[in-house]
């Protein structure tokens, strides 16, 4: 993972003044952002690690995503939703993949395809709602 | 799980030299 960004830990306490322009208002708060502090991601509240590591290959994916390389993101979504299977995040994963694919080439089957997927899948994720629009 | 930086500046150069994004951890509890 860590190939993957450059991981820096900020006690609040200690460091207030570091954490006020990224408006952080409750530990912990973890955040991607580029190298100019621009903020892709987001995530407030403590989670036990299998979970917090696929939060964070859906973090990185939605930062690709947001810096308009779909093709990289969609394997990040694609590694969240397969390797994590088993946490409340794989839904949200698969979603953005289909997304990311769809971004990549244009090709709107693959929005088509998840929301069957998903409906399977995961019946009562707010995503297969989100997903539901492309279902025929 | 990871080798934690503590230094978000010098943290920002790292990232900026090797065109990574940065994960910063927010947090109140010591370590």
């Amino acid at each position: 993972m860590t190939e993957n960004f450059v991981p820096v830990k900020v006690n609040v306490k200690e460091h207030r003044e570091l954490f006020r322009p990224f408006t952080v208002k409750w530990t912990p708060t973890i955040l991607i952002v580029d190298p100019d502090r621009k903020e892709f991601f987001r995530l407030e509240g403590y989670l036990p690690a299998h979970d917090f590591l696929a939060q964070l290959l859906i973090g990185l994916g939605r930062t690709l995503f947001l810096q308009n390389k779909p093709k990289d993101a969609h394997k990040f979504f694609r590694r969240a939703a397969d390797e994590f299977a088993d946490t409340d995040f794989a839904s949200e994963a698969e979603y953005w993949a289909a997304v990311a694919q769809y971004r990549a080439t244009a090709d709107h089957k693959f929005l088509d395809e998840v929301a069957g997927v998903m409906a399977k899948k995961y019946p009562k994720s707010n995503w297969t709602k989100r997903a539901s629009i492309w279902a025929h | 799980m990871f080798e934690w930086s503590h230094d978000l500046d010098s943290s920002l150069t790292k990232a900026k030299e090797h065109f990574k994004p940065l994960l910063i951890d927010f947090s109140a509890a010591p370590e």
